[in-house]
């Protein structure tokens, strides 16, 4: 199901997205995602929904490469981002700033009625050692792949929040156009040392002022 | 595995068992006008839970005890504060006490013949098993998150439900009975709109701290009872009224109907709730069925065959996750196929170097799928990793059967 990065060449906004004709190419992933979607008949038409929206995404963006979708109970979708990833190997070296983000995003039936953590939508499996403040501290004895450092994306991700703002707010925390470094803050942190050393670092953030639908991919892509 | 089970804890009788002899016992219940010529035995089989105990919980719990139903749970995660004196039925020195145990002791010592249970948490966070040992669910907090999950976990359950609500300002009290008669039946969130779910997403959050938990709990930000515990005990006595007159059959039938009383004008309306077609909630009922012997004994194909012969779904087996596949400190990645403790996320060892395999976030699941049946359906959950399952569910294509343990083992 692995697709290069597309051409980013669309005009319109995310609520544009479910009018997006598909390609040959994007029509069969988003088919064969959906071929084994099970669950109540609400919840596959949601699936349905939810896989149109972020294939057509990935379309239009550019940023998105879709590795596997798995809709048999949750919908699952492991896919790489094409974002600035902060990320810190050895703890007394330097800040190292990937060029893309190998994410799960799992989307619970339940989040269609009700809130959920916000740290419960998102796992980055590569690069291992991500270093933002609203991220799970990484295993160091997971050198290569991580099992997945959640990224938090808000005190609470409210009912039915569809994928695509979901994976907005994913670029908004990874790029930290969208940041909470305070501890004392009710939202709590997830990686406190992160959290010091970006309030120390302020002058670093956000690493791209770029919106997610203007990327533009270099010849090297 | 670690203990992540919650489930009520019980009150019993205090070291003064004469104390019990002088309590009446129904004795001033007047003789219905009814057609039954036996109804009051009906409250020997009530079962109620009562969520929330605040201003109009707490008293609503007291006089439903004094009606000595066969058992009482109250569910309630806070304690008393200081300005509780002000509406709820308590005394100063018992400012700082756990709500949910200190009513449920209030209702043991004036009923002592009642089984009481209590929990000191949110409704939802106990399962389906825990809330169908109750045939009645009573309603009472503005927590709009307990509102919905209450709802729909008795929606699945088919227990009825009765909420009671006050609007201080206008002096109107509300009183709504969800019958539960069928999945179809209407539900809390069925009468939400735009307004309430906006403010059902904003009162809610996580903290990040609660990310190690396997069941993280939500801070829900409720605005505190604006009324006076005179208008607060009228909702309760509104509540209990429609209780007595749906365990007793009295009157017209009360399912499925919204009372508001209005304290400024005097007048009350009746009317009908309806379902909400586009309710996101799932609406599916689950029958509550016991098996045969110990669920971890049990095989996949041994609960869908007691399930019935309705098209299979999937399966949930407690809080285990399946683990489809993990992942090795050395990178290797291999299948697993094992059920693994949420929080304690290890699924045997590495084929290659031996060390603790991992789980990875897109191969762990809550539910087993119909098509995962064939591999793993014959082997008796516990062989799978399932060491110890308090309930089981079986998803079907119009409902579902929710299992339990049997009481006491019974081996085929």
């Amino acid at each position: 199901m692995k697709t290069d990065f597309h051409q980013a060449k669309w005009e319109g906004g995310l609520s544009d997205l479910s009018a997006v004709s598909l390609d040959a190419e994007h029509q069969e992933i988003f088919e064969k995602a959906v071929a084994g979607c099970a669950g109540t008949p609400v919840w596959q038409r949601r699936i349905r929904t939810e896989v149109r929206e972020f294939v057509a995404l990935s379309m239009v963006s550019g940023r998105i490469v879709t590795a596997m979708v798995d809709a048999r109970d949750d919908l699952r979708i492991m896919f790489e981002l094409r974002v600035p990833v902060p990320t810190l190997p050895d703890p007394d070296g330097e800040l190292v700033v990937e060029d893309r983000a190998l994410l799960v995003l799992t989307y619970p039936e339940e989040s269609l009625f009700s809130p959920r953590p916000g740290f419960s939508f998102v796992n980055l499996l590569q690069p291992n050692h991500l270093f933002l403040a609203n991220a799970a501290p990484s295993d160091p004895a997971l050198p290569l792949q991580g099992l997945g450092q959640a990224i938090c994306l808000g005190p609470e991700i409210a009912a039915g929040t569809p994928v695509k703002e979901i994976v907005l707010r994913t670029f908004g925390a990874l790029t930290m156009q969208s940041v909470q470094l305070d501890e004392r803050d009710a939202a709590g942190v997830m990686n406190p040392a992160a959290a010091a050393w970006w309030l120390q670092n302020r002058h670093r953030m956000p690493l791209t002022r770029e919106g997610f639908l203007e990327y533009e991919p270099s010849d090297q892509s | 595995m670690q203990d992540t089970r919650n489930s009520f804890l019980e009150v019993f009788e205090g070291p003064n068992p004469g104390h019990a002899t002088r309590l009446p016992d129904r004795e001033r219940l007047p003789a219905y006008v009814s057609a039954d010529p036996l109804p009051l035995e009906r409250l020997d089989d009530l079962r109620a839970l009562v969520i929330g105990t605040g201003a109009v919980g707490g008293p609503l719990a007291v006089d439903l005890a004094r009606l000595a139903p066969a058992q009482i749970g109250i569910v309630d995660p806070g304690i008393f504060k200081a300005q509780s004196v002000a509406t709820q039925p308590i005394q100063p020195g018992e400012v700082g006490c756990c709500k949910a145990e200190l009513m449920a002791r209030r209702c043991k010592e004036i009923s002592p013949r009642t089984r009481v249970l209590y929990y000191p948490g949110a409704v939802q966070e106990l399962s389906l098993v825990e809330l169908a040992q109750f045939n009645m669910a009573i309603l009472a907090t503005d927590n709009l998150f307990a509102e919905v999950e209450s709802g729909r976990h008795c929606t699945a359950l088919g227990i009825p439900m009765i909420q009671g609500s006050v609007q201080g300002e206008t002096m109107v009290v509300h009183v709504r009975f969800f019958g539960n008669a069928s999945a179809d039946s209407p539900c809390p969130a069925c009468g939400f709109g735009r307004q309430e779910w906006d403010l059902f997403g904003s009162e809610v959050s996580f903290s990040c701290e609660g990310a190690a938990a396997a069941t993280p709990r939500p801070e829900v930000a409720t605005q505190p009872t604006m009324s006076t515990s005179g208008q607060c005990g009228l909702a309760a006595s509104l509540v209990i009224n429609q209780v007595l007159r749906a365990t007793l059959r009295l009157g017209a039938p009360v399912e499925d109907s919204l009372l508001e009383y209005c304290g400024m004008t005097h007048r009350s309306h009746l009317s009908a709730l309806r379902r909400n077609p586009d309710c996101p909630c799932e609406h599916r009922r689950y029958e509550l069925s016991t098996a045969r012997r110990p669920l971890e004994r049990c095989s996949l194909a041994e609960l869908a065959k007691q399930a019935g012969p309705d098209e299979l779904l999937d399966f949930t087996v407690g809080e285990w996750r399946w683990a489809e596949r993990g992942v090795c400190e050395c990178g290797h990645e291999q299948a697993v196929g094992l059920f693994v403790a949420p929080g304690h996320e290890l699924a045997g060892h590495c084929a290659r170097c031996g060390r603790p395999l991992h789980c990875q976030p897109f191969f762990l699941h809550r539910r087993i799928g119909a098509a995962c049946f064939e591999t793993i359906g014959h082997r008796p959950l516990h062989e799978l990793g399932a060491e110890r399952v308090d309930w089981a569910l079986v998803r079907s294509g119009h409902g579902g059967v929710l299992f339990q343990n049997p009481a006491q083992e019974n081996e085929d």
